[in-house]
């Protein structure tokens, strides 16, 4: 360790740097993963042997309980059946969502008188906690997919609206006009300058938008349905099985770190621009 | 080609108005290279922004040939002051621009491309992003942007502003070559009175705010001009001290106010 600072505070020093030897370090990223999961083994452990045993697991279950009902989801297929109903108001929900803001986002930001009526409704909109209207949208569209779906849309559509509303306000007016000095149509700047230059703001606002899309489509299985993984975890709760409620949260952790991981290489890939020496 | 007829520019500000451009009167001859030079933030900017038709005159009219100046079009071309290469593009596909939008066939965009990227000395480039591209690689890159779709007339304003001297000097020469294989009209804004001279074949020398036109000087120095040794040669040096007569009162009254 010392040895280490020595030679950093010398090659700051502006002495000739010194080659490390490859043996005895281990690399940054490999030394990240070895801490997460030393971390993640010792979160489990804790529950497993000290939380469990001090307090009742009728409350907080084991980490080896939820194990084995996962493990029993998966093999009798309940899971999956629950699973993909989730799933299925969290897909449609976003892609219809993210859409619709898009879509109003370039209008709102494009068209500065839209903008201006506009603006002030979205925000009280916005300001509405979604749950609330959650009795409306069942009324309206029955208690199966449809309601889920709108409830979904309903969060997503904000926040992917704003920001793409912000990122076409966003491009810099000298882009613009050298288009217009090539004699460019509205529909050519809008696909060759603002769409490119807002992307990296409406790829941020999917990426912060897919949890709120989970997060509305579990809202919505527990304020009214007979499946789901929100459905699932609301029932554990009311047959006080904590073993359950653990094990769908699980789940849902997983799909949500699936979903942002994948979201985060669309997004590496359209803008390796922004990368120094991105290739 | 350009022809000004009373041309004032007036914005309205808090404080009210502002006059940028006071009653310009000037004919751009066809083919020619015409330098307007002039005490920074005069509203040389404004007229040439006024040329390219991103704002419209408060009174009279620019012409472009025989009529005024309507919509844009692939007419004129305008490299600004500012840098304007879209970052999520490469080199040559900032260059390529303005033949996407002619639809043009692949195989035709890429020669072309590769022609004018050497001509500016970037075919070592092609893949790099802006942010990758030193400022005058940047610059020629934005050169070569506009120079591809060989626009009659080019407007330029401070291009080589924010360059050291040298690199000043091997851009002007680029330009000229440019400039030399296609002869458009061309006005070019700059404050470097050495670089007018050196480029042009006429200097419009305007007064500080609002700008009106000062002086026209013609330079009948022979072409093709190498703008490396002529930087420094007696007969430039001879007319930008006159040049800078005629500016050094424009000056003095700028310090005053």
């Amino acid at each position: 360790m010392t040895d280490q600072a020595s030679r950093t505070s010398l090659a700051l020093s502006g002495a000739a740097p010194v080659r490390r030897k490859l043996t005895n370090s281990i690399p940054p990223h490999m030394l990240v993963l070895a801490v997460r999961i030393a971390l993640f083994a010792a979160v489990l452990a804790v529950w497993q042997f000290i939380v469990t045993p001090i307090a009742d697991p009728f409350y907080v279950s084991s980490p080896s309980r939820v194990a084995v009902r996962l493990w029993e989801w998966m093999t009798d297929g309940t899971v999956v059946v629950d699973l993909l109903y989730t799933m299925e108001s969290t897909f449609i929900g976003y892609a219809a969502g993210s859409l619709a803001g898009v879509a109003v986002g370039f209008l709102a930001g494009r068209v500065k008188f839209i903008g201006d009526v506009l603006d002030p409704f979205f925000d009280a909109l916005n300001s509405l906690p979604r749950v609330a209207l959650g009795p409306l949208f069942i009324l309206w569209l029955g208690i199966d997919l449809a309601p889920k779906v709108l409830m979904v849309a309903s969060l997503v559509f904000f926040v992917v609206m704003a920001n793409t509303r912000a990122g076409v306000r966003d491009v810099n007016p000298d882009y613009i006009n050298v288009l217009r000095i090539m004699g460019a149509d509205e529909q050519t700047i809008l696909r060759k300058v603002i769409l490119p230059s807002a992307a990296g703001w409406i790829f941020a606002s999917l990426q912060i938008a897919l949890p709120w899309a989970l997060i509305g489509a579990v809202i919505g299985e527990m304020i009214a349905s007979d499946k789901g993984m929100g459905y699932q975890i609301l029932h554990s709760g009311g047959i006080l099985d904590s073993t359950g409620i653990f094990a769908g949260l699980v789940v849902l952790m997983i799909v949500g770190l699936i979903l942002t991981h994948l979201i985060r290489l669309v997004e590496r890939h359209s803008s390796r621009w922004r990368v120094q020496d991105g290739k | 080609m350009f022809t000004f007829k009373n041309v004032s520019v007036e914005f309205r500000t808090s404080r009210g108005g502002l006059c940028a451009v006071d009653r310009v009167n000037l004919d751009i001859p066809r083919r020619k290279f015409v330098c307007f030079v002039g005490p920074s933030g005069c509203g040389k900017t404004t007229l040439l922004n006024a040329a390219a038709g991103l704002i419209s005159p408060s009174t009279g009219t620019i012409y472009y040939g025989d009529a005024p100046r309507g919509g844009f079009s692939k007419k004129i071309g305008y490299v600004t002051q500012n840098e304007t290469l879209f970052p999520w593009r490469t080199a040559a596909e900032n260059v390529r621009l303005a033949l996407e939008l002619e639809q043009l066939p692949q195989e035709e965009m890429r020669s072309r491309v590769t022609h004018y990227m050497r001509l500016v000395g970037l075919d070592q480039f092609h893949d790099h992003y802006p942010r990758q591209l030193s400022g005058g690689m940047r610059r020629r890159a934005a050169l070569a942007r506009t120079w591809i779709y060989q626009p009659e007339t080019v407007l330029m304003d401070e291009p080589f502003g924010a360059l050291d001297a040298q690199l000043k000097l091997v851009m002007q020469r680029q330009l000229l070559q440019l400039w030399e294989s296609s002869r458009s009209t061309v006005i070019f804004v700059t404050h470097d009175l050495a670089e007018a001279v050196t480029l042009a074949d006429q200097v419009v020398v305007f007064t500080a705010r609002p700008a009106r036109i000062k002086a026209v000087r013609n330079i009948d120095l022979p072409r093709p001009r190498d703008p490396y040794r002529l930087h420094f040669s007696p007969e430039v040096q001879a007319i930008c001290s006159e040049l800078w007569n005629l500016l050094e009162d424009e000056l003095t009254g700028e310090t005053l106010q």
